[in-house]
């Protein structure tokens, strides 16, 4: 960081220099009006493409879906208006009705807090040394700087504001079939159909962005399930050693030495409707072992510090010391794999649906579609591609942050 | 001796089970601490006196630890028998203890304000705030400067002497009546040892609490100690007063102690002498005297019965078939 810029007597930068230090007066004004153009004008161009591409997302949901933003402020209020005046008027609650709230205040949240960024960052100065260097902060210094990292980040980001705005982005319900004569397996760029349809007639785009709630959610969710388990499961393991560690760490060997793919299509094989929920919790609990080896390997060697013993002697019960003191010291390491078991999961919940043995149709997921496209790849390529490359920037984006994270998160490599 | 002792060990064994066989390592130790006073336990490395100190908290793991005998009398409960959620209640509230190493002994992910408070709100029951108010008065009574914003660093943010206070701010949160100090003083440089020393003298008259001292460094325990137990491979060989046992130490063991310790005065060609071989393995003691092997003064008799601790002068007991100056 140059210290140079803004101090009085400094020798004013070349023109075209970046200009370093506090903006002043109209710059400062601009900046907190236009959410990314205070890092531009700083020359911080990384932190200006973010920033303008989250506006860019804002703006064009707005663009696209302001017209069911209002319809449905105007649903909820005629709503909330019927229930005051104590009418027995009260409109049919439904799905879609709710999903459209949460993504228009989605949308809100996503203005206030660019602009509440915006105008905080126009009064930043850059020159100013950090008030409190926190653990937080350094590795946040650190991960700033890999692209890729930040780069998989911003993609993940809108990846789930995509999933929270879908409601106002996608032209239609993603199992809405239009007339299928007339509709079926139109290309993409057709009038109303962006990336066309598929032999049902069903709209690409919509299903893409209603599969993408689904995938990730999947994803996601299954994978924290993984994490938390492997947390719980492996510090019970270290901690209380003897029969419990075997017990644990047998049954975790015995998991692992299945192919998990096998494993999962021997569990899913046993129910006939596949719900969203049995997805998450059978990917959930065969994913822990590496976690559970991860932490008890670190606990094991935690345990032994001064200051559990310290802890003890302070007269703290084991469950406290356990979860309070020692869990959070080894989460660097299992911080690092989160991100990557869950772009794995990820995969494999495509591979499931692939297989036929996914979330059960007519639920649209990203495996889903490549599977009902596979046949027609060479007259409908379209059907198939979309999501096929999403998974691909998904899984990619999630493995970019975990590489980032452990570079981060390991000090011997800070400088 | 007119005050009942805060603390009073009655034989206590302490013996860990191993592959090889029973360690002994602490085998028969008794020794009260009075109120008020501090008590150094000296000894060599090995000879027990950590392992008596995490007795007197049940911090000695189990296994492969077996409490083997003795008791541990504290407030009129014995220690040695209470259960783990018993003994949780009195630890940090009534009995405290520190530790060696202030480097390792504080958690690195929490605010030292945060770890002071643990204890207070655990064993207080008080809110988080309150007990952040006493972690403040804590850090100001250990001599941190500006403790308001100290209660929100982290470890790595301080020094050894500063970590050190910390834990002894952490250790008299709750005001204990007995605090057991393991080598308080032994990782850090020689100032900042004077320091802690002194604050620790200063913290115990204020709070009039008893300290437990171990140590196996004699200057501190001429500088600190009231009374002085001598320990040698498990079992207390010589128990005195400061003055008495460095003036005149009965027990071959303290007196070969004393001759080895390194003096600025003097000249340089004198040699420093040293008690000749090791202490012996826990899971093998000799028999007899098991310090004979190594003794100047053995003769044959010390093969054969372990000698009695016995009061050699007034006040002051050894454990020694020929203690010095009777040959």
């Amino acid at each position: 960081m140059e210290s140079a810029g803004g101090a009085p007597g400094a020798v004013t930068p070349p023109q075209g220099a970046p200009r370093r230090g506090p903006l002043s007066g109209g710059a400062r004004a601009a900046a907190a009006a236009v959410p990314g153009l205070g890092p531009l004008l700083r020359g911080e161009p990384g932190v200006a493409a973010v920033a303008l591409i989250y506006l860019a997302a804002a703006l064009s949901t707005t663009a696209v879906g302001g017209g069911r933003a209002i319809e449905a402020v105007a649903d909820w209020a005629a709503w909330g208006a019927a229930r005051l005046a104590g009418g027995t008027a009260i409109p049919e609650w439904s799905r879609v009705r709710l999903d459209s709230l949460v993504a228009t205040l989605t949308l809100l949240a996503l203005y206030a807090g660019l602009w509440t960024w915006a105008v905080r960052d126009s009064r930043r100065d850059p020159t100013a040394p950090p008030a409190r260097d926190t653990e937080g902060r350094r590795i946040w210094r650190q991960f700033r700087r890999n692209p890729g990292a930040v780069g998989g980040l911003v993609l993940i980001g809108l990846l789930y504001l995509v999933t929270l705005l879908t409601p106002l982005l996608a032209p239609y319900l993603p199992e809405v079939q239009m007339d299928v004569v007339a509709n079926k397996l139109k290309p993409p760029g057709s009038e109303g159909f962006p990336l066309g349809t598929d032999e049902f007639a069903r709209d690409v785009l919509s299903r893409l962005m209603y599969g993408a709630r689904i995938s990730l959610s999947i994803g996601f969710i299954a994978a924290s399930l993984s994490v938390g388990l492997g947390t719980v499961l492996g510090a019970l393991a270290a901690w209380f050693g003897g029969w419990v560690d075997m017990a644990i760490m047998r049954f975790a060997d015995m998991l692992l030495s299945f192919p998990r793919l096998v494993l999962l299509l021997f569990l899913l094989a046993a129910f006939d409707t596949r719900s969203m929920y049995l997805i998450v919790t059978i990917l959930g609990v065969t994913g822990w072992m590496s976690v559970s080896r991860l932490v008890r390997a670190q606990i094991l060697s935690l345990r032994e510090q001064d200051f559990v013993q310290a802890a003890r002697a302070l007269g703290l019960p084991t469950g406290r010391i356990l979860f309070v003191h020692l869990v959070p010291n080894s989460l660097a390491p299992v911080i690092v794999a989160a991100s990557l078991i869950t772009g794995h999961t990820l995969l494999l919940d495509a591979g499931l649906s692939f297989l036929g043995l996914g979330v059960s149709p007519p639920t649209p997921t990203w495996g889903g579609m490549i599977s009902d496209g596979k046949d027609l790849l060479r007259q409908a390529w379209w059907i198939a591609v979309p999501p096929g490359l999403t998974i691909v920037v998904a899984a990619l984006s999630f493995n970019l942050v975990g590489d980032g994270l452990r570079d981060a998160l390991d000090p011997r490599l800070r400088t | 001796m007119s005050a009942a002792p805060v603390l009073e060990i009655r034989d206590l064994k302490t013996w860990f089970r191993t592959d090889r066989g029973v360690a002994r390592a602490v085998d028969g130790v008794s020794f009260e601490v009075l109120p008020g006073e501090t008590l150094g336990v000296v000894g060599e490395s090995g000879c027990g006196k950590s392992v008596t100190a995490l007795s007197v908290l049940g911090l000695v793991p189990k296994p492969p630890g077996i409490h083997a005998g003795g008791q541990i009398l504290f407030e009129g409960a014995d220690l040695a028998r209470l259960g783990e959620r018993e003994l949780e209640d009195i630890r940090g509230d009534r009995i405290s203890m520190i530790f060696q190493e202030p480097m390792t002994s504080l958690n690195p992910v929490f605010t030292v304000g945060d770890q002071i408070a643990e204890s207070v709100v655990r064993h207080r029951g008080v809110s988080r705030g309150e007990a952040m108010g006493v972690a403040v008065d804590m850090l100001q009574k250990v001599g941190i400067p500006s403790p308001e914003s100290r209660v929100r660093d982290y470890p790595h943010q301080m020094s050894g002497g500063m970590r050190q206070r910390v834990m002894i701010a952490m250790a008299l949160a709750c005001r204990p009546t007995l605090l057991v100090a393991d080598e308080p003083t032994t990782a850090l440089d020689v100032t900042i040892q004077a320091q802690i020393l002194e604050l620790l003298a200063q913290l115990q008259r204020d709070l009039h609490m008893s300290v437990l001292l171990i140590t196996h460094d004699l200057g501190v325990v001429e500088e600190v100690c009231d009374r002085v137990v001598v320990m040698y491979a498990g079992k207390v060989v010589e128990r005195a007063t400061v003055d008495d046992l460095f003036d005149r130490p009965l027990h071959p063991y303290t007196a070969g102690l004393f001759r080895s310790v390194p003096r600025a005065t003097g000249t340089r060609a004198a040699r420093l002498e040293v008690i000749p071989g090791v202490v012996p393995s826990p899971l093998d003691f000799p028999t007899g005297c098991r310090f004979r092997n190594r003794c100047p003064a053995a003769r044959g008799p010390c093969a054969e019965g372990e000698p009695p601790l016995v009061e050699g002068a007034a006040g002051h007991q050894v454990a020694c078939h020929y203690p010095e100056g009777t040959r």
